[in-house]
């Protein structure tokens, strides 16, 4: 089985994102970051998807490389890959949804940092990459 | 799962990676041309851009009645 991602500098997928609370059916881009063990939900992601902190209960503080960061775990939500001859959907148990504190000096960062697809999804993965493309394979 | 296999979700899945290979594949351009904007891209075109994501997420939501396939994208000054 082989998932196959695009190298934009670092590699990417974009898988369509299921979730029931709230109701989320929507494509999202997720960076590859073995550096990461939890997948992530960019800001940027979050407000593309409309999605309302307030149903996401209480945040919770994660100490990231920028500092202490508000973070929201969406529970129950599954990636759907289109895998051309049939569709994949992969569990993840919790997705992280940070909410940064924005401030001038780091508006810019945090535009730039996109959703990261985490050791808790990769790791049931072989990652492999040639010159544009990468592949997720078992 | 079932939701996955909708005919006219099958279609948004496979619409929605056919513009991030389309970001992918144009990358280097884009970033010259859009550096600290954003940018939504479907069917093979730079659909619009702003510099304000909300503002460019109510046009979106104003001109297309389902913009789940579309790809919204920062670009960066520098690639993180």
């Amino acid at each position: 089985m082989k998932i196959i991602g695009f190298r934009i500098g670092n590699g990417y997928i974009r898988p369509t994102l299921l979730c029931y609370n709230p109701i989320i059916f929507s494509a999202v881009s997720f960076r590859i970051d073995t550096g990461c063990d939890i997948t992530t939900l960019s800001l940027n992601d979050a407000l593309n998807l409309k999605l309302d902190f307030k149903q996401l209960g209480k945040p919770f503080d994660i100490l990231g490389g920028g500092g202490i960061v508000p973070t929201y775990a969406m529970l129950n939500c599954m990636l759907g890959f289109d895998l051309g001859n049939c569709i994949l959907s992969e569990k993840l148990d919790s997705l992280h949804v940070s909410s940064p504190i924005i401030t001038e000096a780091n508006v810019e960062v945090i535009k730039s940092i996109p959703s990261l697809l985490g050791m808790d999804f990769l790791q049931r993965y072989t990652i492999k990459a040639d010159n544009n493309y990468m592949y997720l394979e078992r | 799962m079932s939701e996955l296999l909708k005919p006219e979700n099958l279609q948004m899945m496979k619409r929605s990676n056919d513009n991030f290979e389309w970001f992918a594949r144009h990358y280097d351009e884009l970033k010259q041309k859009y550096k600290k904007k954003y940018i939504a891209i479907d069917n093979g075109d730079v659909i619009a851009e702003d510099s304000d994501h909300l503002q460019l997420i109510e046009y979106l939501n104003r001109q297309f009645h389902d913009t789940r396939a579309i790809l919204i994208q920062y670009i960066p000054e520098k690639t993180i």
